[in-house]
């Protein structure tokens, strides 16, 4: 087994992603299949099973088994897949899946599966696959149906790492060389990132030394440069070659003589460190299944993912069943919520008004007392309160001529005595109060009086009353004698006119 | 129906959901709408009842209040109405008291009238006008006869118009003064009909 005890622990599965499901990864080879689980708890270390091993094939069924959550991908390293690069026209998308298909239908007419995907280096160029019927792939896809499992392939995922490695393989040509324990010795070679050859040759026996296996490598590497010609690499001094070798043997693949751009050795183990995979080999270990399975461990959607119909078709249902499920349980939540929000609050409404009825009935019943109790104080309520109304009513003070008249006979003195008095106030209201006052000068006898004297004592008298009186509007509005241009003047003494008197009228001034 | 079978779970959970929704919905809805209907009367008639009760606690602290200002028996006084001839013989009286001759009056018919008060509302009284004339030696006289009719007439008398005017030859102690004056009388009102209805 190629995993140290250290390596398989819990701590270093930590380097894979926690946020993945776990899932059981199976490189599929045409000598047997390599298990590898990933995420598994208790950690379960890979394993290798034959085809023809019935037992471990009843073991690894039965871990499967334990963990029926846990997703299956059939990794396939099988010499019975193609791959093929195709240029497209420019189609419209409705078109291009019927053109894609026709195309895959011509590539690969014996093929079980086929799929294709967009390159990212070119939109132009599609990369198709097709995987043989005769393959011990379909015997584990059969026997892990109800299990749904994904099929992807090496070449395909490998592609990637090569340019992870390398990191100058995105620009231009690179071949990446590893061993693994399920098929031989698999050849990925990549121009502009994208898998564009691939070649799988039959392994060596395990007793093989290095020698042996640098001369079987060279070879190797040797057919497949006449091969990439055609390709579109004339110059094969621009590709870059990576080999996957323990540390041990790369003092003899290192004498190699290629007419290549570079030669880099490295081993399995370092390359899993390096690329911080989940499964790290031994630092010996010549095979490199642990690295692609690694590397497809973390990725969350694989490049390419094939599926038969059949199982396409189960593997939507489970999905839209899956979602369907998730759909239904939140619209059963929501309306639950939904119904338990509103409940809650009518709850809270029907409680907050027997409450309030409760509180009604106490003020009803009180009110009741309390109206039994003060109906003899409050019967008589009405008559208390008019007749306090009545009261305040009738002691209002009204308007009298009094104050105005007691400043007038302080404002008259001896000088004049009154012969008629006229007081009005119709409104009620302290400004409408108006005086009207016939007044005689108290030493004058009429007969020897002069006109212009008498007059200008009654202006005087008028002047004394108006300052006296700041508060009203004093005018002479009667002279003693005619004095407008409409009135006579005469000298005969008028019939009944044994005063001479003048007439004042004092008005409340508006403040 | 192979197709569907997986699916019928789920289905019919989502349709019990959504049937759940649109049905509980408008009945809660209703429902809630009928118990807010009910709440709010429900807050008005103890708003209401509140209100009364606090009217009834504070009728009683008014009528213990009033109790002490006014009794009954006043209040039956200040709400008596009134006998004009009473009123009529009370001027004649204040008349001769304060040494007028020649008095002569007119207590015009009654006008009701309604004057808004604060604590009881429209109060409905009676308005009349009194017309008088007399001759009175001295004016103080006069003034002590209009004060006395203040005081003397129930309700309350305003004057309105006086004219004193100087009509003798001056001699001392007969009467040389005219009155004429126009009062207003606001009263109670008097017994409408001889059967005692206000």
């Amino acid at each position: 087994m190629a995993i140290p005890p250290e390596v398989s622990s819990p701590v270093l599965y930590m380097f894979g992603n926690p946020t993945l499901r776990p899932q059981f990864i199976l490189m599929i080879g045409d000598d047997g299949a390599f298990v590898v689980p990933h995420g598994i708890k208790p950690t379960v270390e890979p394993f290798f099973v034959a085809h023809d091993d019935e037992k471990n094939v009843g073991i690894a069924t039965a871990l499967f088994n334990k963990h029926p959550k846990a997703q299956v991908t059939l990794f396939a390293d099988m010499l019975a897949q193609d791959f093929r690069r195709e240029a497209l026209p420019r189609l419209n998308p409705l078109d291009r899946p019927k053109l894609i298909n026709r195309r895959l239908q011509q590539a690969f007419p014996h093929a079980r599966l086929r799929a294709s995907f967009n390159l990212k280096s070119s939109r132009a160029h599609i990369l198709m696959a097709g995987l043989h019927e005769k393959s011990p792939l379909f015997d584990w896809m059969e026997r892990l149906r109800h299990r749904l499992p994904r099929i992807c392939l090496l070449p395909v995922e490998g592609a990637e790492i090569v340019m992870r490695i390398l990191p100058d393989a995105r620009e231009g040509w690179a071949m990446m060389l590893s061993r693994e324990r399920t098929g031989g010795f698999r050849q990925i070679v990549t121009h502009q990132g994208e898998l564009i050859f691939t070649r799988l040759t039959p392994p060596l026996p395990a007793t093989a030394k290095a020698p042996e296996i640098a001369e079987a490598v060279q070879r190797d590497i040797t057919a497949s440069l006449g091969y990439l010609a055609r390709l579109g690499l004339a110059d094969t001094s621009k590709l870059r070659v990576t080999l996957l070798a323990p540390d041990d043997m790369q003092d003899e693949l290192g004498e190699m003589r290629l007419p290549v751009h570079s030669l880099t050795l490295l081993s399995p183990h370092k390359v899993a460190k390096h690329l911080r995979l989940p499964f790290v080999p031994y630092g010996n270990d010549a095979f490199a299944d642990l690295v692609f399975a690694g590397h497809l461990a973390l990725k969350r959607c694989p490049r390419l993912s094939l599926m038969t119909p059949a199982i396409r078709e189960a593997y939507w249902h489970s999905q839209i069943k899956k979602i369907g499920q998730h759909v239904a349980a939140l619209v059963l939540i929501i309306a639950l919520g939904s119904v338990g929000f509103k409940g809650s609050d009518l709850m809270l409404t029907l409680l907050a008004t027997h409450k309030e009825t409760a509180q009604l009935d106490g003020l009803h019943k009180k009110l009741a007392e309390t109206q039994a109790e003060a109906a003899p104080l409050t019967e008589p309520l009405g008559k208390l309160r008019q007749a306090y109304e009545r009261q305040r009513l009738f002691a209002e003070p009204t308007p009298t001529p009094w104050p105005a008249l007691t400043i007038l006979n302080h404002a008259l003195g001896d000088d004049a005595r009154l012969t008629k008095l006229t007081w009005q106030n119709d409104s009620g209201k302290p400004n409408a109060e108006v005086l009207q006052i016939e007044a005689r000068l108290a030493n004058l006898a009429p007969a020897d009086s002069e006109r212009e004297s008498v007059m200008g004592e009654f202006q005087r008298l008028t002047q004394n009353v108006a300052s006296m009186m700041p508060d009203y509007a004093v005018t002479l509005s009667r002279a003693p004698f005619p004095a407008t241009p409409q009135e006579p003047v005469t000298n005969e003494t008028q019939k009944g006119a044994t005063l001479i008197t003048a007439e004042l009228t004092i008005r409340k001034k508006t403040p | 129906m192979n197709r569907i079978a997986p699916h019928i779970f789920w289905l019919g959970l989502l349709v019990c959901a959504v049937l759940l929704m649109a049905i509980s919905t408008p009945i809660l809805q209703y429902a809630s709408e009928k118990a807010n209907a009910d709440l709010i009367k429900v807050r008005a008639e103890s708003s209401k009842t509140s209100a009364t009760l606090y009217q009834l606690q504070d009728d009683i602290a008014a009528v213990q209040k009033l109790s002490s200002e006014i009794s009954s028996a006043e209040a039956d006084q200040w709400l008596a109405p009134v006998d004009r001839l009473r009123v009529a013989s009370l001027m004649e009286q204040q008349a001769n008291e304060t040494r007028l001759s020649h008095f002569t009056y007119t207590v015009a018919p009654e006008q009701r009238t309604s004057i808004e008060t604060p604590g009881a509302g429209p109060q409905q009284l009676a308005l009349s006008s009194i017309t008088l004339s007399a001759d009175a030696a001295l004016d103080t006289d006069i003034y002590h006869f209009i004060d006395g009719l203040h005081a003397a007439l129930p309700g309350r008398v305003r004057l309105q118009q006086m004219v004193i005017e100087k009509n003798g030859n001056g001699t001392p102690g007969s009467p040389n003064l005219k009155l004429t004056a126009t009062l207003e009388w606001l009263s109670n009102g008097a017994i409408k009909d001889l059967a005692g209805a206000p």
